[in-house]
């Protein structure tokens, strides 16, 4: 429903596809903000336009993906400067639908203590189930949520990693619909990978997701980098289908968040501040049980 | 895993924008919830403050809560004062 | 957050007692409302509300460990009283008394799973038959219990005996038992219908009965021109 699209929401470029998928699969329609949108390739590149009125969307093309936004200035997209440093791989690893919040994604994303029970021998195990202390905030600075100090055992950190290591993750949110993570190498020392993942909300309660990789690794196929993250996310879509509410919370209400939640926790008080009613809801319950 | 019984006193203040009636109901249903002994500060709609005694992971938990709050509560900083218990 | 023993409710059928296995988990849900069915790896049945206090995950998605479900997001433990005994991202807490998921009266009689929403009923289950009853199946319609339960009579003669129960004598491998059909009111426009055979163990007849069930499954969904 368009009346509940909050301006910060409505203000920002969200993905439509990577630039590869794109040119495949053009011409398509879809959704964006419940408004059917169809999505084609001209002379001058990708193109945008809403199916109902015609009218044409901005488009900017950045980080290997078109992008799109139903307001005509949205925000500056966020600066990812890895992208500039030469050598580091991009995967872009195509579009998966899943039928809740894109917010609920992102939150899921964030979230460090499933990794054990949702992604079992990958990357958590049941032996260490323990979170530690992290850092969660909401850099005023530059208005973007951020969670460091986040270390832990990874039986199999990437696709790359033969053995279990400790590793350093570092979350990163500087849009609602939008997260990177910045995860310690296997493949170069003292160095980060990045995993991001941009979500299109088609309505408030189906999205289209898109996780992409830049790392330095020299060695796995292509194939079996999306095979990893593929297999991740398809883990992660039986909870998030199955999480109820779909609209994320925004009050603490029908939850018991504990300090592991430190992350979902920091990402829903900076929707809060900007007003995000997009995929959101209260988080009071209708009827007790 | 053996439970340790160390308990953890905790000050703290919330501040923000918040309504002071409904931030205290909430806390203390919270507070109720995860077995904290509270005792309840001043309230107004800049900040609320209150001591909370427990096992260390539900006093963060109650912070988690309350950052986060009731639906209309913006809570921007929490101070906090720890004593081991 | 144990359901307050307020006024009486009704016991409903959710199933034959194969619906959940020892060490599974299911979801049912009952007048709308979401129920998470396990069973400990001993087979005792518990009746849960659909959804882990952490963060929402229904735990009908959890996994049994011995006699405690865990949640499937976060592994969070839950007794057989519905208490909350681990987080494993806090392995060294011990969780208050206080943390619990919401439960319901629930029952096994006469190879019948029984939920009662509200506090438990003073009195038992009706009784399914009068010798044995066999559970032989479950069928789901896109109809509303009452239209369900009509429709029921009209094709089969089936009459009502009891609250949410109906029995008819239709010729089951040449032997004059009964059939009763306990009625779960899903939600406004889903039913399920529960069958049971009277009269003692015997598999032809079961059978027979099955195949009915069956029959009549089919026979709804020509006239109202859906598929259950």
């Amino acid at each position: 429903m368009t009346d509940r699209l909050d301006d910060f929401t409505k203000n920002q470029w969200v993905v439509i596809d990577d630039e590869d998928g794109l040119v495949r699969r053009a011409p398509f329609e879809t959704s964006l903000f419940s408004l059917p949108i169809g999505v084609e390739t001209g002379a001058d590149g990708p193109r945008v336009h809403r199916l109902d009125t015609g009218e044409a969307l901005p488009v900017l093309r950045r980080y290997g993906y078109v992008w799109s936004a139903v307001d005509v200035a949205p925000r500056p997209l966020f600066d990812i400067p890895e992208f500039d440093e030469g050598g580091r791989r991009f995967v872009p690893c195509g579009p998966v639908g899943v039928k809740t919040s894109a917010l609920r994604v992102i939150e899921n994303f964030l979230d460090i203590a499933h990794f054990p029970f949702v992604h079992p021998g990958v990357l958590g195990t049941e032996d260490e189930t323990e979170v530690i202390p992290y850092r969660a905030e909401i850099r005023r600075d530059v208005d973007e949520v951020w969670a460091v100090d986040c270390g832990f055992f990874q039986p199999k950190a990437m696709a790359a990693s033969s053995a279990g290591v400790h590793v350093d993750y570092r979350y990163r949110v500087a849009q609602p619909c939008s997260a990177v993570l910045y995860k310690s190498s296997p493949g170069r020392a003292g160095a980060f990978d990045l995993i991001g993942i941009l979500a299109r909300p088609l309505d408030e309660t189906v999205s289209e997701v898109h996780a992409w990789m830049l790392m330095w690794d020299d060695t796995s196929s292509d194939e079996s980098l999306l095979q990893f993250q593929q297999e991740i996310f398809l883990q992660d879509r039986i909870i998030l289908e199955n999480q109820i509410p779909h609209l994320l919370p925004l009050s603490a209400g029908m939850e018991i968040p504990t300090r592991a939640d430190a992350t979902s926790i920091a990402y829903r008080r900076w929707l809060k501040d900007h007003g995000v009613t997009w995929g959101t809801c209260d988080g009071v319950p209708e009827v007790a049980s | 895993m053996t439970p340790r019984p160390t308990l953890r006193r905790a000050r703290l203040r919330f501040r923000g924008a918040l309504d002071p009636v409904v931030f205290a109901d909430f806390a203390a249903r919270r507070a109720a919830l995860l077995l904290l002994e509270a005792t309840w500060g001043s309230a107004t709609t800049e900040a609320f403050e209150c001591e909370v005694v427990g096992a260390p992971e539900l006093v963060d938990a109650f912070q988690m809560a309350c950052w986060l709050g009731p639906p209309h509560a913006m809570i921007d900083a929490v101070d906090i004062e720890r004593t081991a218990g | 957050m144990t359901t307050t023993d307020s006024e009486p409710s009704a016991w409903y059928v959710v199933g034959g007692w194969t619906h959940v296995r020892p060490g599974a988990a299911c979801r049912v849900v009952l007048q709308g409302v979401e129920i998470a069915l396990w069973r400990t790896q001993a087979g005792a049945l518990h009746a849960w509300g659909n959804r882990c206090p952490h963060r929402g995950v229904r735990l009908s998605l959890g996994i049994v460990k011995g006699d405690r479900l865990a949640c499937r997001y976060h592994g969070w433990h839950y007794d057989e009283g519905g208490r909350c005994r681990f987080m494993p991202a806090h392995p060294n807490l011990d969780p208050p008394a206080t943390l619990a998921v919401a439960h319901y009266a629930t029952q096994e009689q006469d190879e019948a799973i029984w939920v009662a929403l509200g506090g438990a009923p003073a009195a038992p289950p009706l009784r399914l038959g009068t010798d044995r009853p066999a559970f032989c199946r479950s069928i789901h319609l896109s109809l509303g219990a009452e239209a369900a339960a009509d429709m029921l009579a009209r094709l089969t003669g089936a009459a009502p005996v009891a609250p949410g129960l109906m029995q008819v004598w239709p010729e089951i491998a040449g032997s004059d038992r009964a059939v009763t059909l306990a009625v779960q009111p899903i939600d406004e426009t889903t039913t399920a219908l529960h069958v049971f055979l009277d009269g003692g163990p015997d598999a032809a007849a079961r059978l027979a009965a099955v195949r009915w069930t069956v029959d009549v499954r089919w026979r709804i969904g020509s006239e109202t021109g859906v598929e259950a």
